[in-house]
């Protein structure tokens, strides 16, 4: 059931429109940011109206101009695009409010630049969310890259400008020197760029194409951070606190992992991965090194913001190993993992930066006994760990939960100890620092006299993302109603 | 009025540049607004007659000059020159006429700076120029190809040798080259000549493919007439002169001259491949085709890695043509559908990216005097508007979509993969991630190298764009690099498919 | 040799072209590049004659007959009047490139106060 509609295309484009209004009002902060705001709730409402429809098993498409024969900038919303699009949207709104109060005191005057860049990033995610095809996601890909560059080198110093140079480094040669020829040769190969449920390939492509282009998507879309591909994540950490978490836990590694699950569902197919055990396994083999190693690297780790970013190199590679199940629950799996972790992950973020801004500490090793003199940062520290490591009352257990069905279904199931090994040790790289911010004497008398908690803009939405963590787990039984619409389009024989 | 629009294309810059030089005896300011409108007529009837023929059934649009009939059905009309216009060279006509209007405009204020007293020459220089480059690509005879390549070229040496100081040796080389190139053309001609009698171009198309393909006259006949004209488009090896040809110009000359020279010499090359010669003539030695790909390769390489070596802007963007001609010539030399495709997409694209790279340069260097890099600190506060444009043109340079580069770079590749040309796709990618490693520097420099002149206490930068007469076709350009992209598919099934011959299956 | 002597002016053009584009490309007096270049063109200007030149022909004007009209010239017997008037364009372009290129060895000479390339590039880098 598909139906033409522009409200894709409005979604997409109004947070691009306001970011014009954004720097055409950088002399009036608060209209400013009204405009964001207003932005974002336009973009909920109209998310909200696609809804029902999309839950009712439509799919809405629109094209807008015709870039190449048979391939258009074309839309396409379905179960996985709107439950991302979503995420990123509701996920803004608190960020934006956490932005205001970091940077409003600080009288920084590259805000404007800031929040416009920020609402074309958002602009971009959204759009790769809703891209019918492999072009017109390429094409947002590239813009997400280039719009957050600005944001990565905010503080315009050598460190970010270090940062922001391996940044684009890593995502360019990335996509333009491996995704871009896939693409290409898909193209010359089969004349169709759409995501279709069965794939677009047919039986006459030889295993060896297959391998090749899988690998060339694989690390082509570095924004999923597998390694060797993975070392932009922590540079690109230098970004102020806010960048990192909407960016770096939602937006940008979210867009990377989101453009894996397409184009493994609707360029290769399902049925193609699960009756090609050579591709699954190179999928799940590249995704579960990258899970260990980065999980261990973490573990070594004492700037705080480093060990989250070596986290979430880590979680995204659950994501892609839930793919490489080929299998309907690791699929599922992994579209609620990129929900579930995206609420844990941005409410570590945010913690990281109002412990930061709270008593200027960023090790780890600075931190013991600091809980108790912030409280309301370290209990959201606490829930959104639990999110990460997956355990319940949290949204990450779900996610999990169906990860590891997903093993038993298909028949890559030594991953099972993969996802067990690795919970364990995020476990270990994430209790201790809560355990210790609460419990131990203080380590840095500086910072721990220093400590008291920072302003309530920035404290409110970390508590609202907390709590987010618990809801999830609650309500992740209508997530799954997206998930299910997803998997009945792409992965129904399954 | 209408059936004479395609020699009004010609006609508008030539008698422009006649009448700039003549009027100015008499009043030196009238030259400049003589040549605007014989620009604006001639970018006008290119205009019009392309949608003419988009709109008509028409396949090509013949002209016949001096009476003498056409070849086919009057008995001296093999001597008489015929303009034709069909989907090929109308796209071709209408870039070139219009970028040459829009230069011209950008160019006042610039001559009036840099060539004080001498704009009334310089117009009709400028002019003249124009009207040779129209001339190349309108012509349907191939001697009279040659007549205008020269008047181009003329015009051209005279063009750069104002730049003074170095440029006179820079002309010099260039005209050593260009002659040479000339001449192998000429001779190339004339082998043609003695094989089929004829220098229509119509008539060679029907000649050449069914009764001469196996004549070892004709055979060298088309190797020479194409060294030279890559010589004149400076495509590897013979690209020594086109670096200090185009970087030691005046800068309105080099807006000109760069974007549109050597795209009109590889629209002369397509011209002969395609139309004259055949695709099925080009695929019938392969080992010349598989020497010119490895040659587009290098050429490729070699553009990209000296223009990393450089420290000035408008030696960058001079070795970023030579690796831009191999994108082209590669392209039209896989010699099938998407590799033509984008070769002749690209001519357009190109014409238009290296436009607007040479425009800002010159923005630049009105306002500052020079485009060593080192000293383009803080331009992103100087100029924002021209600093934008800068990014904009190097991310179609690179190839990020949705930029016209981009969809050229995916042809070509597309092309390259069906022909098995791997080298090429690689030189390809290899040169978009220079380009890219270019732009970040230039990134850094402009940009994030000053701290933010708006915080307290950091030294303040006053704004200072360069004048709305430079500013405004700077913009026009560099926005055209983004529509252009966006109506791909329109520009690619309704012009480029229909320019294309029939290709033989593999 | 019969095939030799019978072909003696395609020897002569290329001897000419070769003499011409050699001193073009390794001469490093740039007054001798323009006679190099000009030798080339006179090469390839002799190449179009004699390519529309025949045996006994004769020049190729029309013959008036009575009443001004004019007799169809028998093509065997007249030289191809084509390539004549291609070369006439050619010989333009000739004289104007040579002057050109002439003008511009003196703009250099006035700079560098020789004709010597090597000398000129050593004066420029320096």
């Amino acid at each position: 059931m598909e139906e033409t509609l522009t409200t894709p295309f409005w979604i997409v484009f109004i947070s691009s429109m306001a970011a014009v209004l954004i720097a055409l009002c950088g002399r009036a902060p608060n209209l400013r940011e009204a405009i964001i705001f207003l932005a974002a709730i336009c973009k909920l409402a109209l998310l909200s109206t696609l809804t029902s429809g999309v839950l009712d098993g439509k799919l809405y498409t629109f094209t807008l101009i015709n870039l190449l024969p048979n391939v258009g900038l074309s839309f396409k919303v379905d179960g996985a695009g709107l439950l991302f699009a979503f995420v990123s949207v509701t996920l803004w709104i608190p960020v934006t409010i956490y932005s205001i109060g970091l940077l409003r005191p600080k009288k920084d005057l590259s805000q404007t630049r800031f929040y416009a860049c920020f609402s074309i990033a958002i602009s971009s995610a959204v759009g790769v969310a809703f891209s019918a095809n492999l072009l017109t996601m390429f094409i947002f890909y590239e813009i997400l890259s280039l719009s957050t560059y600005p944001l990565v080198t905010h503080n315009q110093d050598d460190e970010a400008i270090k940062g922001g140079r391996k940044y684009l480094t890593y995502l360019l040669t990335t996509s333009v020197g491996l995704a871009l020829p896939a693409m290409i040769i898909v193209y010359q190969h089969t004349g169709s760029l759409d995501f279709t449920g069965g794939g677009v390939f047919n039986d006459k492509t030889s295993n060896t194409l297959l391998t090749i282009l899988v690998v060339m998507f694989l690390f082509g879309f570095a924004k999923a951070g597998l390694m060797p591909f993975h070392a932009w994540l922590p540079g690109a950490m230098v970004a102020p606190a806010p960048v990192s978490s909407l960016l770096h836990a939602v937006a940008v590694v979210k867009v990377g992992v989101f453009s894996i699950i397409r184009i493994t569902t609707g360029i290769f197919g399902v049925d193609l991965l699960a009756n090609t055990p050579s591709l699954t396994t190179i999928i799940c083999v590249i995704a579960a090194i990258t899970l260990i190693t980065a999980s261990l690297i973490a573990l070594t780790q004492d700037n705080l913001k480093a060990r989250l970013a070596y986290s979430t190199i880590g979680q995204l590679s659950y994501i892609i190993l839930g793919v490489g199940l080929a299998s309907a629950s690791g699929i599922a799996g992994a579209m609620l993992h990129i929900p579930m972790h995206a609420v844990g992950k941005i409410t570590l973020f945010l913690c990281a930066g109002a412990i930061y801004e709270a008593c200027g500490a960023k090790y780890i090793s600075q931190m013991n006994g600091i809980g108790r003199k912030i409280p309301f940062t370290f209990t959201a520290f606490f829930l959104g760990s639990l999110c990460v490591i997956g355990l319940p009352p949290t949204g990450g257990f779900i996610s999990k939960w169906h990860l590891l069905n997903g093993t038993l279904d298909s028949i890559q199931q030594w991953t099972f100890a993969i996802f067990l090994i690795s919970s364990f040790l995020n476990a270990a790289y994430f209790i201790p620092i809560v355990f210790k911010g609460f419990f131990s004497a203080p380590s840095d008398e500086k910072v721990y006299n220093k400590a008291s908690e920072p302003s309530m803009l920035m404290v409110a939405p970390m508590l609202i993302t907390a709590t987010g963590c618990l809801l999830v787990f609650f309500f992740s039984n209508f997530l799954y109603q997206f998930v299910e619409q997803f998997l009945n389009v792409y992965a129904k024989t399954n | 009025m209408i059936e004479h629009l395609p020699i009004l294309i010609i006609l508008g810059p030539l008698l422009g540049a006649v009448f700039a030089s003549l009027t100015s005896w008499y009043r030196p300011k009238l030259s400049f607004p003589v040549v605007i409108f014989g620009l604006a007529i001639s970018s006008l009837s290119a205009i019009l007659i392309v949608f003419k023929l988009a709109f008509s059934e028409l396949d090509v649009i013949h002209y016949q000059l001096g009476g003498w009939g056409t070849p086919e059905k009057d008995e001296y009309g093999i001597v008489g020159i015929q303009i034709s216009v069909d989907y090929l060279n109308g796209l071709i006509l209408a870039t070139v006429s219009t970028i040459g209007l829009l230069t011209a405009v950008f160019s006042t204020r610039s001559v009036e700076r840099e060539l004080t007293g001498q704009q009334r020459y310089f117009f009709s220089l400028f002019s003249l120029l124009v009207s040779g480059l129209l001339g190349i690509s309108i012509t349907g005879d191939i001697f009279n190809l040659y007549v205008f390549m020269e008047i181009a070229a003329l015009s051209s040496y005279a063009l750069i040798a104002y730049g003074k100081g170095r440029s006179y040796m820079a002309s010099f080389n260039y005209l050593m080259m260009g002659t040479m190139g000339a001449c192998l053309y000429l001779l190339g001609v004339g082998f043609v000549f003695v094989k089929t009698g004829t220098l229509n171009i119509e008539n060679l198309s029907q000649i050449i493919p069914q009764t001469l393909q196996n004549s070892q006259a004709v055979f060298v006949g088309f190797v020479l007439i194409m060294i030279g004209a890559w010589a004149k488009m400076a495509f590897f090896p013979l690209h020594g002169w086109l670096p200090n040809a185009y970087s030691y110009a005046p800068t309105a000359s080099g807006a000109l001259l760069a974007p549109l020279a050597t795209k009109v010499s590889v629209y002369a090359m397509l011209r002969i491949m395609i139309t004259v010669y055949s695709i099925d003539y080009v695929l019938k030695s392969p080992s010349i085709q598989s020497t010119v790909l490895l040659l587009s390769t290098i050429s490729i390489l070699v553009g990209s890695f000296f223009s990393i070596t450089q420290s000035n802007l408008r030696k960058i963007a001079c070795y970023f043509i030579i690796s831009e001609i191999g994108y082209m010539v590669g392209g039209a030399w896989l010699a099938n559908e998407p590799g033509l495709k984008g070769a002749i997409y690209h001519v357009v694209a190109d014409a238009a990216m290296t436009s607007a790279f040479f425009m800002i340069i010159g923005c630049i260097v009105y306002r500052t005097g020079q485009t060593e890099l080192k000293k383009l600190d803080g331009l992103f506060y100087k100029m924002p508007l021209t600093f934008v444009a800068l990014i904009i043109t190097m991310a179609a340079l690179i190839g990020v979509p949705p930029t016209c580069g981009f969809f050229s770079k995916f042809y070509l590749i597309q092309g390259a993969v069906q022909a098995g040309t791997w080298h090429f796709v690689i030189a390809l990618l290899i040169s978009s991630l220079i380009k890219a490693i270019i732009l970040f520097r230039i990134i850094e420099i402009g940009y994030n190298k000053v701290p933010n002149p708006a915080k307290e206490g950091n030294k303040t930068i006053t704004r200072e764009e360069a004048p709305l007469s430079m500013l405004i076709p700077t913009l026009i350009v560099t926005l055209s690099l983004i529509l252009i992209g966006l109506f791909t598919d329109k520009l690619v099934t309704n012009f480029i498919a229909k320019a294309l011959p029939e290709i033989p299956s593999l | 040799m019969e095939e030799f002597i019978d072909k003696f002016n395609y020897v002569l053009v290329v001897i000419l072209m070769m003499t011409g584009l050699w001193s073009m490309l390794a001469q490093n007096n740039l007054i001798k590049k323009c006679i190099g270049m000009a030798i080339f063109q006179t090469g390839i200007i002799l190449f179009f004659i004699s390519i529309g030149a025949k045996n006994n022909a004769l020049i190729p004007i029309l013959t008036e007959t009575a009443n001004h009209t004019y007799n169809d010239p028998n093509v065997n017997e007249v030289t191809n009047p084509l390539t004549q008037i291609l070369m006439l364009t050619a010989i333009v372009v000739g004289v104007a490139t040579l002057g050109v290129g002439l003008a511009l060895a003196q703009k250099v000479h006035q700079q560098n106060d020789s004709f010597d390339e090597d000398e000129i590039l050593n004066n420029q880098t320096k």
